[in-house]
């Protein structure tokens, strides 16, 4: 059966372009009342990524949730993409992802349902991949459509990757090419060529579940995934929570193609001004830097790669192994130390 | 000197972006830019100010014009009747040379003190005087009292940090002489920030 519904038709923004914006997050969340208790090991006050549960010696749980309204066009890489997003966040955290639930919204009197077939058979699939098992889910009648999954892993107390344990002269690698928001903006105006559109796409597609693997072969205790707050808002988090500062060289970003252009020509998609909002009083912006590069770095990112902070000797091998999945995983940067009242993010 | 107006109303982001954009390469004039959608407004404000673009703007809570200066004097709203105006100060030169003025002392030059320090503060007060404008401002080891509270040439350095010229501070510097909680002016910065806006000077003028 072939589809002709255009999912971009529902939304003028979507995928992490969609989250509120971060810095009233903040505001909003802070001294909510929460239980306190021992076994609860990284919990929301920390912007990671997951929260973990220990509950035992050798076991700890992860638990996260993602979902967002359509990013591409056509439903079944929709569904993939979402699914690939969702899992992100355990992988971040160095663990295994092991079930999942649909979240689902979808408007059955404006859509087709198999459409929405076609987006659940993506999620599957993409689970599938992961080695994941989807357990059920919940639907609720609801324009435009969203989709996402609840996901539960594991990994060792131990080994636990968080954001919060960069330290002085780590080396920071970037997984996965920048440039998500900016393509499915131009690709809303026409202004994304069909090639540029789908390497965007199996970016995105692309499960951070082969980069936990390698994260937990060499024992890296500081990571995140790069997605609604882009590159300088995680960075900047990342850098927060260690006490460190970020030096990020701008002509390092692997960047997907056509993004550059589409920036040059206007196209910066409205998160990218609400990211740059969010950092800039802890981000110091090089005296030449490119402000194309600069947009770039603030670019919401939908199922973007892995942020790494490893030691410079094993650098290397780490970034020869990561190749192996994510041609485009490059050195960005460096860990330095955080001056009193200076930036978290140097970006030059 | 001509002007035209785009019409980006009806329009949503990141299109009016790329219309401003597109209309004002290779355009000497003043642009007007109409449109009808709040991010759009302050998306195109912030990327006009970013690149150093000299606007004014008016809105009746529904449209806004944006006014973007040929000159770097804020053109005067047309139309105004309908319109609440609020000038907007923005700052900069559209094409700044990247030079960059670098104070590695509080004082202007070796000798007396007393006169390195007159010197400094004539220094300070004459560069928005000389065009072109320099992009940044780093203040090192001593360099970096000038940008204390209590310095004499504090109003200049702010004036110019508000005319959108960066001023880099060194936060070593600043721990040393214990006056980092007296910072008043410019961003408390870091050898690698400091060493990368020298680097990639056109060329560094040390007073």
């Amino acid at each position: 059966m072939k589809n002709t519904f255009d999912l971009m038709t529902t939304v003028e923004y979507g995928g992490c372009s969609a989250k509120l914006p971060a810095a009233e997050l903040e505001k909003l969340l802070a001294g909510l009342p929460v239980l306190k208790d021992s076994r609860l090991i990284i919990g929301s006050d920390s912007h990671d990524d997951a929260s973990v549960w220990k509950i035992n010696e050798d076991t700890a749980l992860i638990s996260t949730t993602d979902f967002f309204p359509p990013v591409c066009s056509d439903p079944y890489e929709f569904g993939q993409i979402a699914a690939a997003n969702s899992l992100s966040d355990i992988y971040a955290m160095g663990g295994t992802a092991l079930t999942a639930l649909n979240l689902v919204m979808f408007p059955s009197s404006q859509i087709p349902m198999e459409i929405l077939r076609k987006i659940l058979e993506g999620g599957a699939d993409k689970c599938i991949e992961a080695g994941v098992v989807l357990t059920g889910g919940h639907t609720i009648d609801d324009y435009p459509p969203k989709y996402g999954l609840a996901v539960t892993g594991t990994v060792h107390p131990e080994r636990i990757i968080s954001n919060s344990a960069a330290v002085t002269d780590d080396i920071l690698i970037l997984t996965k090419a920048l440039g998500t928001g900016v393509i499915m903006a131009g690709r809303r105006i026409g202004e994304a060529s069909d090639t540029d559109y789908q390497s965007a796409l199996e970016s995105m597609k692309q499960l951070n579940r082969w980069a936990a693997e390698i994260m937990q072969e060499y024992e890296i205790s500081c990571a995140t995934d790069i997605t609604g707050f882009s590159l300088l808002g995680h960075g900047m988090q990342l850098a927060k929570e260690s006490g460190v500062c970020l030096n990020i060289d701008s002509y390092a970003l692997p960047i997907l193609p056509g993004t550059l252009e589409l920036l040059d020509y206007g196209c910066i998609p409205g998160a990218a001004f609400k990211n740059l909002s969010y950092v800039e009083d802890n981000v110091s912006f090089g005296c030449s830097l490119d402000y194309n590069l600069k947009m770039l770095a603030a670019d919401a990112q939908t199922s973007g790669g892995i942020l790494l902070c490893v030691k410079e000797k094993n650098a290397e091998s780490i970034l020869m192994k990561l190749r192996e999945h994510y041609p485009a995983a490059i050195v960005i940067g460096r860990v330095i130390p955080h001056t009193d009242g200076g930036p978290y993010v140097s970006f030059n | 000197m001509g002007k035209k107006t785009t019409d980006a109303r009806g329009q949503l982001c990141p299109k009016p972006l790329i219309m401003t954009k597109n209309a004002l390469k290779d355009f000497e004039g003043d642009l007007e830019v109409l449109i009808d959608n709040q991010t759009a407004f302050e998306n195109v404000k912030r990327f006009l100010t970013d690149n150093g673009k000299t606007f004014t703007t008016a809105s009746d809570g529904k449209n806004y014009t944006i006014l973007v200066s040929s000159d770097g004097t804020p053109a005067e709203v047309t139309s105004a009747e309908n319109y609440c105006t609020i000038p907007s100060v923005t700052a900069g030169q559209a094409k700044r040379p990247p030079h960059v003025i670098c104070f590695k002392s509080d004082l202007m030059g070796e000798g007396d003190e007393a006169l390195g320090r007159i010197l400094i503060q004539a220094f300070c007060n004459t560069i928005k005087e000389a065009e072109p404008l320099p992009s940044a401002m780093v203040f090192y080891n001593s360099g970096v009292r000038l940008t204390a509270r209590s310095s004499p040439v504090l109003p200049a350095l702010k004036e110019l940090e508000e005319g959108g010229i960066r001023i880099l501070v060194c936060g070593t510097c600043a721990d040393y002489y214990e006056i980092n909680d007296q910072i008043a002016a410019g961003i408390i910065s870091n050898m690698y920030d400091i060493t990368s806006c020298l680097t990639k000077a056109g060329h560094i003028i040390i007073p």
